[in-house]
């Protein structure tokens, strides 16, 4: 069952790598109807990134160590201003008594779990916030986790009209165009949840690739762009995750796409691809016939990148790149 | 046309006086299209290449500031004199005598143009600090990177033109060089030196070793800068790529060919500059760009420093989780708006301290077509194509509008 009619043109707004941020999540969610546009996209990693322990004091004021600055705060509007602000930048501020601080100390395994919990928490907090939104409207929300995102967090997602969880499946935009998705990633340094190696990521690619009916009309969502592009060069990391310096000064920058994503764009060679993962590699650039994208993040700073891509028959009509 | 006066081979001299015309020389024109080709094409091979062009040109650089400083310390005034009568028969102190006659007084000093060049020199060493920007792309840890570069960038500009300026006076003597500026405003000193005398050009007179004056003069001196240039050739592709990223110039100069490399972007920075270059060479009625470039640049900083002044209220959002040192007090007032003043004084000081000497002048006449035809294609022509583009998207239906513009989270 298609979304839209024969001819129509469709506008989809698609972002990626939200990592935590709520702020950036709720634009995401606003973004649909700012750029009137029908669909919109959310192509992985939703979870942030740490929690950020908000130690309580003697005096009952809450003391957080955040990135080697000490914020003291006031119970109240202080305390919630911070835990709003550390929640808008993907953090997770948790509070916690001294004797809570050591039990996560002496068991690290227990930080893990909170995490995991905390993680959880806030996609089904964002869901309920997509849901209320978008209730009584014409837009269609997909969104899938990412290479980042723990398996903890899937049962939060809710199928409902407006929102639903399109990992590993094949959805019908129109009459005219498919959209696979896959959330996965080649292996990265940090070994993240759902990383894969390039042969399984090729075999789930390829198994939703295999169904579509017209492969060339099609958008392949895969959250990791294609090896050897503009879309994938990340700083190079030494053994101990450092990057490495360049001669000229600057970071020296190295391909880390899949190479299985590429084989899979060069072989079907879909109308488009959206990507995202490598955060600084904001970029469109043709693979073929296939116009490859990848919007970037800027989550950090509250700030929604984005790109709107205009779709009519059988053609990209434009896209355009977005900083909201 | 060093080598001319040395061999006393008139056609080797004239072919230097050639080389130096500002227009009507197709010779100029034909050597300048093979320089801005090969900058162009060192652009589009990449970074790799461009930086041993920059490391030969820094090794150069201090060569020929060796070569130069030694040549300079082992001469007087004197001497200089002596080489200028055999070689040209220019009489140093009939030199004199007719800039004394313009009004240059022996001691002459003037405050205006001291703060003229320390804030062409202070800019120059900001356009050294953002270098590293253009060609390496972004720079992360901008808290150490800045820093460096900024103070890095103004040491070694410090150390060098202090040691170029000291020897120059040394082996030159000070009269000489504010009379043959005294004479250059006066349109003179072409006609005693037969040339521009630029200060690399005065080596000849100090020194008749052809490898010193390779070295040490002004081809050195114009092969260093024409690596500099180049590098300044970054800023505009990389402008022209990210407007074609941001929509504002059609998508093709946004593509990268399998390399990497911008090659449309740089293809019609390419095709711009040549342009600009090839109407330089016909008429001087876009070249006030050259004169006017460091009043043009402030003018531009102008804005900069009124961003800085306001961006803490104007968005405080950004603004709080900047890093520390961005967010540091200076007598109670954030230190960026600090910086944002001081910046306003000193870009107005410079627009006013590079505009008014020559409005003022008699010559205002003169150089006010090229004045107003530089503004017209370098300031007017942008702000039009910036609407025909906004135009032209918004008729396709691209909310060009909306592109920067925050979504509202609430």
């Amino acid at each position: 069952m298609s979304l839209f009619g024969n001819n129509k043109k469709i506008r989809i707004f698609f972002t990626t790598d939200v990592h935590g941020s709520t702020v950036v999540f709720k634009k995401f969610i606003n973004a649909a109807k700012f750029y009137e546009a029908q669909i919109i996209i959310l192509g992985g990693d939703m979870v942030g990134k740490m929690i950020v322990p908000l130690v309580e004091q003697a005096d009952k004021s809450f003391r957080a160590n955040y990135l080697g600055k000490v914020y003291d705060v006031k119970m109240g509007e202080e305390l919630e201003h911070l835990e709003q602000n550390l929640e808008n930048s993907g953090l997770y501020p948790l509070r916690l008594s001294p004797e809570e601080v050591r039990a996560f100390d002496e068991d690290k395994s227990l930080v893990e779990k909170r995490f995991g919990q905390l993680a959880a928490e806030r996609v089904a907090k964002w869901m309920q916030i997509a849901e209320d939104r978008l209730k009584g409207t014409d837009i269609k929300c997909f969104i899938q986790p990412g290479n980042d995102d723990p398996y903890e967090i899937d049962s939060m997602f809710i199928e409902s009209e407006h929102v639903k969880n399109v990992d590993e499946t094949i959805v019908e935009l129109d009459d005219n165009h498919e959209m696979i998705s896959v959330g996965a990633a080649n292996p990265t340094p940090w070994h993240c949840p759902r990383d894969l190696s390039e042969d399984e990521l090729s075999r789930r690619i390829e198994l939703l690739a295999n169904q579509l009916k017209n492969p060339k009309n099609a958008i392949f969502n895969l959250h990791v762009p294609p090896f050897d592009t503009n879309l994938d060069s990340a700083p190079e990391l030494d053994q101990n995750l450092t990057p490495k310096l360049s001669l000229s000064g600057g970071f020296k920058m190295a391909s880390v796409g899949s190479k299985a994503v590429r084989s899979a764009i060069e072989k079907y060679q879909p109308l488009l691809g959206i990507h995202g993962h490598i955060h600084e590699s904001r970029s469109a650039q043709k693979i073929g016939r296939t116009m490859c994208i990848n919007p970037g993040s800027e989550y950090g700073e509250g700030v929604l990148r984005g790109v709107l891509i205009d779709l009519s028959k059988d053609k990209i009509e434009n896209y355009t790149f977005t900083q909201g | 046309m060093q080598f001319g006066l040395v061999y006393k081979n008139t056609a080797l001299f004239n072919l230097g006086t050639e080389i130096a015309k500002p227009q009507g020389s197709i010779l100029v024109w034909i050597l300048g299209s093979i320089s801005l080709m090969l900058s162009f094409y060192v652009i589009y091979r990449g970074i790799k290449l461009f930086m041993k062009f920059v490391w030969g040109a820094m090794i150069l650089t201090w060569i020929m500031l060796a070569i130069y400083a030694g040549v300079m310390l082992s001469v007087n005034p004197d001497i200089v004199a002596a080489g200028m009568k055999t070689l040209q028969n220019i009489d140093y102190q009939a030199v004199l005598n007719q800039a004394a006659s313009l009004g240059w007084q022996k001691g002459f000093f003037s405050v205006a143009a001291t703060i003229m060049a320390g804030i062409t020199y202070m800019n120059l060493t900001c356009l050294g600090s953002t270098y590293s920007a253009n060609i390496a792309g972004e720079i992360k840890r901008v808290d150490k990177a800045q820093p460096l570069a900024q103070y890095g960038s103004i040491f070694l500009f410090i150390i060098y033109y202090q040691i170029y300026t000291y020897v120059t006076y040394h082996g030159v003597g000070i009269d000489l060089l504010q009379a043959i500026s005294k004479l250059n405003s006066a349109g003179q000193d072409a006609a005693i030196f037969k040339a521009f005398p630029q200060i690399p050009y005065l080596l000849v007179y100090a020194t008749q070793n052809p490898i010193l004056l390779l070295l040490g003069g002004p081809f050195a001196w114009g092969l260093i800068n024409w690596v500099g240039a180049m590098g300044l050739a970054f800023a505009p592709v990389r402008n022209l790529f990210a407007y074609a990223f941001d929509g504002m110039l059609p998508p093709k100069l946004n593509e990268v060919n399998r390399r990497g490399s911008p090659v449309y972007a740089v293809l019609t920075g390419f095709i711009i500059s040549w342009f600009q270059f090839t109407v330089n060479c016909i008429t001087p009625l876009l070249s006030a760009y050259q004169t006017y470039t460091i009043t043009i640049w402030f003018f531009g900083w102008i804005f900069l420093s009124i961003a800085a002044i306001i961006f803490p209220w104007k968005r405080k959002d950004i603004w709080e989780k900047a890093p520390e040192v961005t967010r540091q007090k200076i007598f109670g007032a954030p230190a960026i708006v600090v910086a944002g003043v001081l910046g306003l004084i000193i870009s107005l000081a410079a627009v006013y301290f590079t505009l008014v000497p020559s409005l003022i002048g008699a010559s205002v006449y003169a150089q006010l077509p090229a004045l107003l035809t530089s503004f017209g294609f370098y300031m007017i022509l942008p702000i039009v194509l910036y609407y025909y583009s906004m135009s032209v998207n918004k008729k396709r239906g691209v909310p060009i509008e909306k592109r920067f513009k925050e979504v509202p989270p609430d």
